[in-house]
């Protein structure tokens, strides 16, 4: 056989090699990202029902507020303002600390108001939103887990050519306030 | 009866105002039909040395190995009456004053344990072809109702020899110490955590492998779950925490299944719990030993904090 066809064969060993590579590669990256984007959609479903339970909490307080009306108000007017599924990981990190300082707000109001606590209907309301926070912390941390995995191929070589080829960016980490970060363990 | 538990040092130690007597005259009788299984055992080797003599005396060939069998014999009868004996008085009276020298609120049963679908359902192994279980503890504490039990579960083999006759065999799958405990999270699905050195999988489910993000938790176990996020809501970093320190206090293979609102624990050390000693002797060391056994239930659901119930 002739030299050149020895070379050519070989060459293109080689190049269907690195198709393969090239594709697997491409896929992997793929498939990391769309586990991120689920993963962010887990953040914005717990974010909607923590707002829909902290509306509800705001509308049963709102009447002791004196201090903390600014606050809450606050909330409410995001609620209806903001769309997450537009939002960016940022905008969403910002949302939710504004409700850990509703949360706050309300845990002061309560504190001073023993009637309050006792109410039948608010005590439901902290069942809820305790439940609703274990859910936030879990996507929150399925997004971080998934958002490492991503990173690490977009980041580190050889994957990394594959994701400056397709334009594959690394993605933000949500980032939870420091107490937020313990377990929730929310005392009324 | 009041009990007051002390702990120093890591030890725990359980007075009571329950008559002494009572304890040290079942002690006695305990300590004696124990001192009958030892004579027996001596005189067992006794008379197997005696049959072989006997055997051999009459019959130079073979007369040794029928001396030797009817010896033997006569050894296992003699030993397993006495340790029978021994073994009821030890679980059906000495037993019972044991759990309530704890304090703790449960109930023991020598001869029940957790039922075989209970702990299928948890998929952590497959159905036993033969399901072994006893030493049935029961019982709520601090409001979580919980069940604990010696499970044993063998599969059958059946293979043929040689001349091409049948020959069944029971191999054991799963042997150690089970419980069940109510777990305070609702979700749908599956949650299993392995220590086990080769991977297997939950049984007869679909599941995908999950990697949290504690990477010591992910050394030590296999996670596995229907998906990512009752993975995460479940298993707290806390919660990893105190897994990591309760496979710390068990030697052997410990595995957790999450399901349906409860929480199986299943410790595989190859040993039945609660057995009467032979050859030491029943002091109160042993009775500590025993009670830190079943104190071990209270400090699960300390470690895992399963007593928590601000989700109902």
């Amino acid at each position: 056989m002739e030299p050149i066809y020895i070379f050519l064969i070989i060459l293109g060993v080689i190049g269907f090699f690195i198709l393969i590579w090239v594709i697997s590669s491409y896929n992997s990256l793929k498939s990391a990202k769309i586990k991120v984007n689920e993963a962010e959609s887990g953040i914005d479903v717990a974010l909607t029902k923590r707002f829909d339970v902290l509306t509800k909490m705001v509308d049963t307080v709102k009447g002791y507020a004196k201090h903390e009306k600014e606050t809450l108000e606050k909330v409410i007017a995001l609620r209806n303002s903001v769309h997450l599924n537009n939002a960016s990981i940022k905008e969403k990190q910002d949302i939710s600390n504004q409700m850990d300082e509703a949360m706050r707000a309300i845990n002061v109001i309560v504190e001073q108001y023993p009637d309050l606590k006792a109410n039948e209907n608010f005590k439901q309301l902290q069942v809820s939103i305790s439940d609703v926070e274990e859910h936030l912390q879990a996507a929150r941390r399925v997004y971080n887990s998934n958002v490492s995995n991503y990173n690490h191929k977009v980041q580190l070589f050889p994957s990394n050519i594959i994701a400056s080829m397709f334009h594959f960016e690394a993605q933000e980490f949500f980032i939870a306030e420091e107490y937020k970060r313990n377990d929730v363990e929310i005392n009324f | 009866m009041i009990c007051v538990v002390i702990k120093k040092k890591g030890e725990v130690t359980f007075i009571c105002n329950r008559s002494r007597m009572e304890y040290s005259e079942l002690i006695n009788k305990l300590e004696q039909k124990r001192k009958v299984v030892v004579k027996r055992i001596c005189f067992s080797i006794g008379f197997v040395a005696l049959g072989l003599a006997i055997g051999w005396l009459i019959n130079r060939d073979f007369g040794y190995a029928v001396g030797g069998i009817v010896g033997f014999i006569v050894a296992i009868v003699l030993i397993s009456e006495g340790f029978d004996k021994y073994k009821k008085v030890f679980k059906n009276q000495f037993m019972p004053l044991v759990v309530n020298k704890t304090g703790l609120d449960l109930k023991y049963v020598h001869k029940q344990g957790i039922p075989k679908e209970m702990v299928i359902s948890s998929r952590l192994f497959k159905k036993p072809d033969r399901y072994i279980k006893e030493d049935l503890m029961y019982g709520t504490l601090d409001g979580v109702n919980f069940m604990s039990s010696d499970v044993h579960m063998q599969d059958k083999r059946v293979t043929r020899d040689s001349k091409g006759r049948r020959r069944v065999r029971y191999d054991t799958f799963f042997r150690g110490r089970w419980f069940v405990y109510e777990f305070n999270k609702s979700f749908n699905g599956i949650i299993q955590v392995r220590e086990e050195f080769f991977k297997s999988h939950p049984w007869g489910l679909k599941v995908e492998k999950i990697k949290l993000e504690d990477v010591e938790f992910n050394r030590k176990f296999n996670t596995y779950a229907t998906n990512q996020h009752d993975a995460f809501y479940v298993l707290t970093p806390t919660l990893m925490e105190n897994i990591k320190k309760l496979e710390r206090k068990f030697p052997g293979s410990i595995y957790f299944s999450f399901i349906e609102n409860q929480l199986h624990i299943a410790i595989y050390h190859s040993k039945d719990s609660f057995e009467p000693p032979v050859f030491s002797k029943l002091d109160e060391s042993l009775i500590n030993e025993l009670v830190s056994d079943i104190v071990v239930l209270q400090e699960i659901v300390n470690e895992l904090k399963l007593n928590r119930k601000i989700f109902k």
